[in-house]
């Protein structure tokens, strides 16, 4: 059976910080990051939406874009963490783990009596 | 634009694997599908000039869509959605100033030098005053208000997608202007005259400042979109050349065949 879709808006909060561990274990190209994360189970992920974040990423400082050469072009874009993304993805993971485990618990708990 | 269809998690992924929701995108035709993501690349780069990027992140964008695009298979407008707003989404840096709108406005101000060799060639051969009357006033004061508008249009024409009707609309306008005005010009009586030599300086200045400052500014600051890793000094092809070239001196080739036409063919006319 097809999961249901997740929301959209549960992506767009979780997307940046996946984009992110992604690409810790090493410089890794656009297509190759959207397959990772359709394999990971978020579904498939257009270049729509991932080129403008890694965009706003490289320029916030966070990866670094290099150009590799290819047979006939230009080749492939490949996009690495920089030491501040190393940083980031360990302060937003922490975060998100802190997050997840609130609302799990409060799904699981419910409402505490004040 | 956000997708996100979860699947199976031990499932592989594949660059062949083309069934539908087996890769990030959607395969379809592959030649028309290749017609239709380089007119999607055009559009793109239209609407990433339209927001001044500088050429180089132009040729950065550009390949990295293509290199998504080879990777994936898939349509340009599937995997990116409208042009438009996927250039807006990227935030790109802007040139530091907005260079677009001086082309048509210079473009403008060598239409009136023509218009004023065209109204005042003849008189000046043959020692006159110009003689202004209400459709030469009309003309003129139509194409200075154009030269100074059309820039400011240029954003929403450039978009315009050309349709039959749009010209048949144009060339009736047209017609209809330039059979107007050779009514009134019939009808109205002259309003005043102005010395012939002041009007061929003013035109010439108007045709010809225009065409060497553009001319100055492609040779000097002209910012072509240059493909990753490419030369940033890599010039456009000769055709590329000879076309803007033909383009920015137009007017001026258009003010000599003006001046050879009174110079040789008016005088024999009228004798």
């Amino acid at each position: 059976m097809q999961p249901k879709p997740w929301p959209a808006d549960w992506m767009r909060a979780a997307l940046g910080l996946c984009v992110l561990r992604t690409l810790a274990p090493g410089a890794t190209y656009g297509y190759a990051i959207a397959s990772a994360l359709e394999t990971a189970g978020f579904g498939a992920i257009k270049g729509g939406t991932l080129y403008p974040l890694l965009t706003r990423f490289e320029a916030a400082g966070w990866i670094a874009a290099e150009w590799r050469p290819g047979a006939g072009g230009p080749g492939r874009k490949y996009f690495s963490l920089t030491d501040d993304g190393h940083r980031e993805l360990g302060d937003q993971a922490a975060h998100w783990q802190l997050f997840a485990t609130t609302v799990h618990d409060h799904l699981k708990i419910g409402p505490t009596e004040s | 634009m956000m997708t996100s269809t979860p699947r199976d998690p031990n499932r592989s992924v594949s660059a062949a694997d083309d069934s539908p929701g087996g890769t990030p995108g959607i395969r379809s035709g592959g030649a028309e599908r290749e017609v239709d993501n380089e007119a999607w690349l055009e559009s793109l780069t239209i609407e990433l000039r339209l927001l001044d990027v500088s050429g180089q992140d132009i040729g950065d964008a550009l390949a990295s869509a293509r290199e998504f695009l080879a990777d994936s298979g898939a349509s340009a407008m599937h995997t990116f959605g409208n042009p438009k707003p996927y250039a807006a989404e990227l935030k790109l840096p802007e040139l530091p100033q907005r260079r677009i709108n001086g082309g048509s406005l210079r473009a403008g101000l060598g239409l009136l030098g023509l218009l004023g060799f065209m109204h005042s060639a003849l008189s000046f051969v043959q020692d006159e005053a110009v003689a202004v009357d209400l459709a030469t006033l009309v003309v003129f004061v139509a194409v200075g208000i154009l030269a100074v508008l059309l820039p400011t249009f240029l954003q929403a024409l450039v978009r315009v997608r050309l349709r039959a009707w749009m010209i048949v609309v144009a060339a009736l306008l047209g017609l209809g202007t330039a059979f107007g005005l050779s009514r009134l010009a019939g009808t109205t009586a002259v309003l005043f005259s102005v010395p012939a030599p002041a009007i061929v300086i003013g035109s010439a200045l108007l045709v010809l400042v225009p065409a060497v400052w553009s001319q100055l500014r492609h040779s000097l600051r002209d910012d072509p979109i240059v493909e990753p890793g490419g030369n940033p000094e890599a010039r456009p092809s000769i055709s590329t050349r000879l076309f803007l070239g033909m383009v920015n001196w137009s007017m001026v080739a258009g003010s000599i065949v003006i001046w050879l036409f009174v110079l040789f063919v008016e005088p024999s006319a009228s004798a």
